[in-house]
């Protein structure tokens, strides 16, 4: 495997029970890239990312992350769940929920250190939510904790990023500001991002990934109306973001 | 009589007091997770099935504590191996949990020769009838807890608020989960000396619930929660 792909599949099955949600999938994630995976609700864009954390087995076909199985991989990734999972109510923290990055593996407990404190608390200020560790969670604003979780993955000093529709629940002006988080984090990192959002996939993402069971790769100029008919079997509009940012 | 000077009368009345206090601290350690782990069914499975295994030991005649314990760890682990290695839903088993321990208990604790008044007591507790013996294991209990809560309790905070996130970060998730459950049904050993099988529920949850109110931590939750709970069986006494 070249050094230059990060994560790498190769004629990946994978689903639950006996039906795949994923068919035959084949893909390179390059190194340092920004990929954006659109797709239909139920067209195996969240089992992709599960298959490449290694929370899920592939039925058929081979994965490397980092040139490892991904469970063995997967203290070098970052990943930001879909934060509608979440318990708002649980009783934790942010620099609480963050130090969780920083928690040795296996099962003896490792004094945390300077270092570790640091790490944590250097991932909050980058996310611009460094005033807010003190607070419990459950008084977080969608935005906000949407930004912890990004600082949780980033604790982890990751190679790759993953997320998880990152914007599913946050207002507009957020969504700009997280997608800006998010190509800061790309000069030092490869991005992988999971969104229905078609628009903002296209927009910063520089490369885009079509799920819809099976997988197509595009460049997000080259992606046309038929692309989107397909994917969706229906046809899409598509808004010019120029026209966009101009509104 | 006031409360303090019958205390220092009766002993049986200071047994009484150490014994709440020692569920209050087992329930503060475990009551929190319960309730953020959303496993109150499962608890009060693990209680009914503790009634079969102290019914059995009674049958017997060994000591009921270790009937309860046994059968409290069997119980935590067989639902502990149906929800995570096999992923299914423990609810089923929870519910035919629940009614064959309490038919079991019932029966073995009836059909023992002798006098059994004792049936009641564990239904309802008795508090002013705990012996001295009993009070050293409930003590040795609540150190088990309280020591494995302390040691892990990062590990288990984070397997408790993300799942996911801490198998990926390399914590024995599966394995922490299961310790979790043991820990739940030794606290439900411990409350059933004191309040009794049907109260284990409230004891374990109340208190909890209660300092969530103001605890912004699962561990300040923890010490509110042995507070109410010691509160509420002291005003009870």
């Amino acid at each position: 495997m070249s050094r230059d792909i990060v994560c790498e599949f190769e004629g990946v099955t994978a689903g639950y029970d006996r039906v795949p949600v994923l068919d035959d999938v084949t893909l390179a994630v390059r190194r340092g890239e920004f990929l954006g995976v659109i797709g239909p609700n139920g067209g195996g864009k969240t089992t992709l990312l599960r298959v490449a954390l290694g929370l899920l087995e592939p039925q058929r076909g081979r994965v490397a992350v980092l040139g490892q199985a991904p469970r063995v991989a997967c203290r070098r990734v970052g990943y930001v769940p879909q934060f509608s999972r979440f318990d708002r109510e649980f009783p934790i923290t942010v620099a609480e929920s963050v130090l969780a990055a920083r928690l040795s593996p296996g099962w003896l407990p490792r004094r945390l250190t300077a270092a570790d404190r640091s790490a944590a608390a250097l991932a909050l200020d980058e996310m611009e939510v460094g005033n807010l560790a003190a607070r419990p969670i459950a008084q977080l604003s969608g935005g906000e904790l949407q930004r912890v979780l990004l600082a949780r993955a980033l604790a982890c000093e990751p190679e790759i990023l993953f997320l998880d529709e990152p914007t599913a629940n946050v207002d507009v002006r957020m969504e700009e500001t997280i997608f800006d988080l998010l190509r800061r984090l790309n000069q030092r990192m490869t991005v992988v991002v999971v969104s229905h959002d078609i628009g903002f996939v296209t927009e910063h993402a520089t490369r885009v990934a079509c799920v819809n069971r099976g997988l197509e790769c595009h460049e997000p100029g080259a992606l046309a109306g038929d692309v989107f008919a397909r994917l969706y079997g229906m046809p899409v509009r598509v808004v010019d973001h120029a026209t966009r940012a101009a509104r | 009589m006031s409360f303090p000077e019958a205390l220092a009368e009766h002993a049986f009345l200071r047994n009484a007091l150490a014994a709440g206090l020692l569920a209050a601290i087992g329930c503060g350690a475990i009551g929190p997770f319960v309730l953020v782990r959303r496993i109150t069914f499962l608890a009060g499975g693990i209680a009914h099935a503790v009634l079969g295994g102290m019914g059995i030991a009674y049958f017997f005649s060994y000591p009921p504590l270790a009937g309860a314990v046994a059968a409290a760890v069997l119980a935590a682990l067989s639902i502990g191996w149906i929800r995570l290695a096999r992923g299914g839903r423990e609810d089923t088993l929870i519910g035919a949990m629940w009614a064959a321990g309490m038919a079991v208990g019932i029966l073995f604790i009836s059909k023992t020769p002798g006098y059994n008044a004792d049936l009641m007591s564990y239904l309802l507790g008795s508090i002013l009838l705990v012996r001295p013996g009993v009070l050293v294991w409930m003590a040795a209990l609540d150190l088990l807890i309280i020591g494995l809560v302390t040691f892990l309790y990062r590990r288990l905070v984070a397997a408790s608020f993300d799942e996911e996130f801490a198998r990926l970060r390399g914590l024995p998730v599966t394995g922490l989960n299961l310790l979790l459950l043991v820990m739940v049904s030794l606290a439900v050993v411990l409350l059933i000396q004191v309040v009794g099988l049907i109260l284990v529920i409230a004891l374990l949850t109340l208190p909890a619930a209660a300092a969530a109110h103001w605890a912004g931590t699962l561990g300040g939750m923890m010490f509110g929660a042995a507070g109410f709970g010691a509160f509420a069986i002291v005003l009870g006494l």
